[in-house]
């Protein structure tokens, strides 16, 4: 049981610069998970926590111990690989205890171990079978289970689940889950899954070409993004995000539409007068006859349970506005045709306002 | 539907699969079959040196061989020189493959220096190896000379077979460590992060999971470099000893030539042939049976 902080960390490859300046803290027994797009250098930070990566420079701290030079194994930490990485002239058993073996814990206590971590997962009856002769699922149970006997202070997962199909996938998600309530060891996740991030994590990082974007509970990064970034990237379908004007703590649209308390509470637009960018999840904007958003549908994705309608905004110069795309996620029965005009109000308090020059949410 | 999947079904389509074939079969029979069979046959017969006439002995031939005393001495001295050379061909290439496994900067430049040897033909590598120790102007020799220690292979018989040994190990050790690499780079870098992370040391590293791994090539190799010894030694032996001196290093394929080509008894070849090839069966037959079982594959 131990936190995990990182201070000031730097990583650079040949001259390139994949994290900078990364300083977080990841509490005790949390479920903390890095997500961003490829190449953003969440696995190289997990490589740097785990000490396969040599950091540049800053510090990684476990618990009280600074771990910033130590060899992995010294570091009390263990990994679930994407590959899963299980040695595979090893039966099962040995693939689990092979960590425990080598640190020379007795073959008592390494049985005693390996059953209990074997029925915690259910690979019971497939000890003695080898990793060739499992599925893919029961392959990514042994590697958990790897981990697990080790009793280490922290997991680190780097894209654990990306190999398995999406049943699986989502059956494997809330084992995870269940398995933290239950260790409770502080657990850093890696994935470019934003699903993955909004169910599992406690904590989520989102990291974007080497730096912090947002660090935060899911409903922070979910309900108050902290830019432009996060708020696209966070969420399927990705947030819209238009053109508008601050006025007197009104939005006005590009099309002349005003907007009033469409904002999130903690948003503050008093004093601000000119060029915003207003987001607003499809979720939030409503199928209204009433309302004053005109706009006109494009192309329409019936889901069965919603509909995605992909819409243009319309006004007197609809041409300026061509490019940008709204797309409205509509009640089951509702079901537009392509070209219909149709009118929404946006959800009052739900509204995202950032800077255009930073990206960052008016504060 | 089983028989569906076959293009060339039926006696009416027998005559294109044939005629694919045949260029390999040619080559195979007449190369490969005609030869081993002329040797089984020669084994049995004896014949004057002229080869005008020959008579049916039997197996006279191999009780000679093996009643000859100079005979199992050859047969222990290849062994000695076959265990020697593998013994030392593979632990230094597997030794150079994990070093320039590691190695990042120059990696390429390194890993085709190390190949170049396999380039250059037994007898030149022979050869290579004769100047080096020459006992009157050899570079080696003279520095083995100012150490105090006598270097001269022309009249010292351990010391020919220990420049035999070199000399065929530094030829093949490019072979095996271009196998080597290759099956060093093939396996996962993962796993041995895992091993790592698991707690392992460089050396159980490498014990636990690198050397089983590598299995697959280390047997394949085993097997190819017992060939190797057996035969294709015999440029080497020819250009730096000649089975010399007073048959220290005469190998069983160097007697073969020795007895068949220059001592001109054909019979007698031809039986140690056929006894050198029952022994290359047998060993591969040994390896394939006791030792793939123990392969990971």
């Amino acid at each position: 049981m131990a936190n995990v902080r990182l201070c000031d960390i730097d990583k650079t490859f040949n001259k390139n610069k994949v994290l900078s300046g990364l300083n977080l803290e990841v509490p005790d027994g949390s479920f903390m998970v890095m997500v961003g797009p490829s190449g953003c250098g969440k696995s190289t930070a997990l490589r740097c926590i785990a000490g396969l990566e040599e950091v540049t420079s800053g510090s990684i701290y476990i618990g009280d111990r600074d771990v910033t030079h130590m060899e992995p194994k010294d570091r009390n930490i263990a990994m679930v690989f994407q590959n899963y990485a299980l040695y595979p002239h090893m039966n099962v058993y040995d693939n689990i205890t092979y960590g425990l073996k080598v640190r020379g814990i007795p073959a008592e206590e390494r049985k005693r171990r390996a059953e209990e971590a074997a029925k915690l997962l259910g690979l019971d009856g497939l000890l003695t079978r080898m990793p060739r002769q499992l599925s893919g699922g029961q392959r990514q149970r042994v590697a958990m289970g790897r981990a697990i006997v080790r009793e280490p202070s922290v997991f680190l997962f780097d894209e654990p689940l990306s190999n398995l199909d999406a049943n699986l996938r989502n059956q494997m998600r809330i084992e995870l889950r269940r398995l933290h309530q239950r260790l409770a060891t502080t657990s850093i996740y890696v994935t470019h899954d934003q699903v993955e991030a909004m169910t599992l994590a406690e904590k989520i990082l989102v990291l974007r070409a080497g730096h912090i974007e947002q660090y935060g509970t899911p409903d922070d990064v979910y309900l108050r993004p902290a830019s432009v970034f996060v708020a696209q990237f966070m969420g399927s379908p990705s947030m819209n995000i238009v053109h508008a004007t601050a006025d007197g703590g009104d939005i006005i649209l590009a099309d002349g539409t005003r907007l009033s308390g469409v904002q999130a509470k903690d948003i503050n637009l008093s004093g601000r007068k000119g060029d915003v960018l207003l987001g607003l999840r499809s979720e939030d904007l409503l199928f209204d006859p009433d309302g004053n958003i005109r706009v006109t549908v494009d192309i329409v994705e019936a889901l069965g349970s919603d509909t995605l309608a992909y819409c243009h905004p319309m006004g007197k110069d609809a041409a300026v506005k061509k490019d940008e795309t709204i797309i409205v996620r509509l009640q089951g029965a509702q079901r537009p045709a392509s070209g219909d005009v149709i009118r929404l109000t946006a959800r009052q308090g739900h509204g995202h306002v950032f800077d255009p020059e930073t990206q960052l949410r008016c504060l | 539907m089983q028989d569906e999947r076959y293009a060339f079904r039926g006696k009416k389509h027998l005559i294109l699969p044939i005629l694919f074939l045949l260029p390999q079969l040619v080559i195979t029979v007449v190369f490969f079959f005609y030869p081993a069979g002329e040797a089984l046959l020669g084994s049995v017969y004896m014949e004057d040196s002229f080869g005008l006439s020959r008579e049916f002995v039997g197996l006279d031939n191999f009780v000679v061989l093996f009643s000859d005393p100079g005979y199992l001495e050859t047969l222990y001295l290849t062994f000695i020189f076959s265990i020697a050379t593998i013994t030392l061909t593979m632990g230094v290439s597997l030794l150079m493959a994990v070093v320039a496994d590691q190695v990042h900067t120059g990696g390429t430049l390194y890993k085709s220096m190390l190949i170049i040897p396999y380039a250059v033909a037994p007898p030149l590598a022979g050869v290579l190896w004769l100047f080096l120790f020459n006992p009157s102007v050899g570079v080696l020799s003279t520095f083995l000379d100012g150490l105090g220690y006598t270097w001269n292979h022309k009249l010292n018989g351990n010391q020919a077979l220990l420049l035999l040994i070199i000399s065929a190990s530094w030829k093949q050790i490019s072979y095996n460590f271009l196998f080597f690499l290759a099956g060093l780079q093939a396996i996962p870098r993962s796993l041995i992060e895992a091993a790592a992370i698991d707690g392992a040391s460089p050396w159980q590293r490498f014990r636990n999971i690198i050397f089983p791994l590598l299995s697959p090539t280390t047997f394949f190799l085993l097997v190819v470099n017992t060939i190797y010894t057996l035969f294709e030694t015999f440029g080497i032996v020819h250009a730096v000893t000649q089975g010399g001196p007073s048959r220290a290093t005469e190998t069983l394929i160097y007697k073969v030539f020795n007895d068949g080509f220059i001592g001109l008894d054909f019979g007698g070849s031809s039986a140690q042939s056929v006894v050198l090839m029952f022994i290359v069966m047998i060993l591969t037959f040994l390896q394939f049976r006791y030792i793939e079982r123990k392969v990971n594959y």
